[in-house]
């Protein structure tokens, strides 16, 4: 599996920065070992709010967190791209990814929530539902 | 009963990581220590206190850490280590070396993994800090797995696919003499044709700094006299955090493999004292106790022995009572040849990690055929009397050796070793 970012379309779901809270020495710190790439994105996100880095910094971050030996469908990741069947994610690693993503983006997933992500897509939709929240509180 | 070799040993210790620097440092009696202030903000007592070189795992972010070949090891390994699990893995894997193991060879069901960790006090206070800081809300999935007591065989069962025996032991400063007794046992009585035993500890302001409540560390601040066993100065052990690993594996397997042993183990004993939480019996009864079990299995005789690598970590009150303990079994008889000295002096006290240490280094002795001075030894405790105390590294047609471990609680453990036979 390339480790490059998935292809979605870009579009604005309304969430200013979601990562706007950290200085880039923070993003930086807080992504330390992860892909030039995750990084990049996730900097994007300080001041945007594009859906292709939302997807690519979750990518970057599943990527990160699967085990040792995982095996990965072939082709470029996608939004479609399933966490379990494709990235190779077992229970432990979607967990790891999970505190990351919410320490990342200070949002908390249930485990109701997380039983319900099955896609890069399904994920980056719950987080920018749990932002939206957040934003609008 | 099976006999018991050692195949495969492998040190990341303050007096050196590998084999042929341990044996240098025990040749030339050169120390691990270092003088500094070991908690975070600098503020804490000043130390002396061994020293890994070639390793800093001070940070409980595994992406911080460096040591021997860590660039080529997945984060998917490291990032469930505590800080002391570079130090077994880079012992464990010069121990498998030695052994001509193979990771494809440690699947089999035959094959065993016991291990000694303390857990890292460093990495479960960080990891509930941060926790603390979310409010409660968030905690790093990996916080058990990285820092409680069986931390090292979760992460080795794992990373070499070990489908025998795993376990862990907590016995306080015997906990990797229980590890490689009962690993003795498992090969002994057929149940595992070989056991990886690893051990390891921090060493660090969270391992270390809690002693000072019980005065038990040197407040000696000159490198070369604050560890000193056995000496009419010494006033507390010097700490040290370390990893190390032995191959144990019945001979028959070392011989199928056309490997040759480095030593044979020939028994082990234990016994307790019964007395305290923490202080020795004052006349080392459970230590006196665990030597005459441990010849008994053996079917030995005290005098047989050539040398025994003491506990004796340099605290007052644990070497008086090992020094009457080795006294009951006659060793300060005249014309005993058995000689005695504790490499403590030179590496300090690796609290859960020594035994398994002191195991391997009598090991490394045996195959050089050395027996290593009391460093730092120059007036003997009057309790010593008679005890042949050398304080020169000698060389010597060496057979038998003991290696003496307690720990809190009064628990005693004493191995025998040999030459192969």
């Amino acid at each position: 599996m390339p480790d490059r970012a998935p292809t979605t379309e870009p579009s604005s779901p309304q969430i200013p920065g979601a990562l706007s809270r950290f200085e880039e020495d923070e993003i930086n710190q807080l992504l330390r070992g992860f892909s030039d790439s995750t990084i990049e994105a996730a900097l994007a996100l300080q001041s945007g709010s594009r859906i292709v880095d939302f997807e690519a910094c979750l990518y970057g971050i599943l990527i990160f967190f699967r085990p040792a030996g995982a095996q990965s469908a072939e082709g470029l990741p996608s939004g479609d791209t399933r966490l379990r069947e494709d990235l190779g994610l077992d229970s432990l690693s979607m967990m790891e990814a999970m505190f990351k993503i919410e320490e990342l983006f200070d949002i908390s997933i249930s485990n109701a929530e997380l039983a319900t992500i099955e896609t890069i897509a399904d994920a980056r939709r719950l987080l920018e539902e749990k932002l939206r929240l957040k934003t609008s509180a | 009963m099976n006999r018991v070799v050692i195949t495969g040993i492998g040190f990341s210790s303050s007096i050196g990581t590998g084999r042929e620097n341990v044996l240098k440092s025990l040749r030339d009696l050169r120390h691990g220590f270092v003088r500094r202030r070991i908690a975070d903000d600098d503020a804490g007592p000043e130390l002396v206190v061994g020293k890994v070189d070639g390793f800093d795992v001070s940070s409980c972010e595994y992406s911080d850490w460096t040591f021997p070949g860590h660039e080529s090891l997945e984060p998917s390994f490291l990032r469930t280590l505590p800080p002391h699990g570079p130090y077994a893995y880079v012992a464990l894997e010069e121990a498998l070396r030695q052994a001509s193991l193979y990771h494809r060879d440690l699947g089999d069901g035959r094959t065993g993994l016991f291990c000694a960790s303390p857990g890292s006090p460093r990495m479960l206070r960080y990891r509930l800090n941060r926790f603390a800081a979310t409010g409660w809300k968030r905690v790093d999935p990996m916080a058990v797995v990285s820092s409680v007591p069986a931390t090292l065989n979760f992460n080795f069962a794992a990373r070499y696919g070990i489908t025998g025996a795993s376990c862990g032991f907590v016995s306080a400063c015997s906990s990797s003499s229980h590890a490689i007794g009962y690993a003795f046992d498992e090969i002994a009585l057929g149940r595992q044709d070989r056991m990886l035993v690893v051990s390891a500890e921090d060493g660090d302001a969270e391992s270390l700094l809690p002693f000072t409540g019980m005065r038990a560390l040197s407040t000696n601040l000159n490198p070369d006299k604050a560890s000193r066993p056995f000496d009419s100065k010494r006033d507390g052990f010097v700490g040290t955090g370390g990893g190390v690993a032995l191959i144990l594996e019945s001979a028959s397997s070392a011989k199928s493999r056309d490997v040759h042993p480095l030593a044979e183990m020939r028994s082990w004993g234990q016994a307790s004292d019964g007395y305290s939480v923490a202080a020795p019996h004052p006349e080392g009864k459970g230590l006196q106790a665990a030597m005459e079990n441990c010849l008994r299995a053996a079917g030995t005789e005290a005098k047989s022995v050539d040398w025994i690598n003491a506990h004796a970590t340099s605290t007052p009150a644990g070497d008086r009572a090992e020094a009457i303990a080795l006294k009951s079994l006659g060793y300060a008889k005249s014309g005993t040849k058995t000689l005695i000295s504790s490499t403590k002096g030179l590496t300090g006290h690796g609290l859960s990690y020594a035994g398994a240490l002191e195991a391997a280094l009598c090991v490394l002795c045996l195959e050089e055929r050395i027996v290593p001075g009391n460093a730092a030894l120059v007036e003997p405790d009057p309790i010593c009397e008679g005890l042949p105390l050398p304080t020169q590294t000698e060389s010597c047609d060496l057979d038998l050796v003991i290696n003496n471990s307690s720990g809190f609680g009064g628990s005693n453990v004493c191995h025998l070793f040999s030459q192969p036979q």
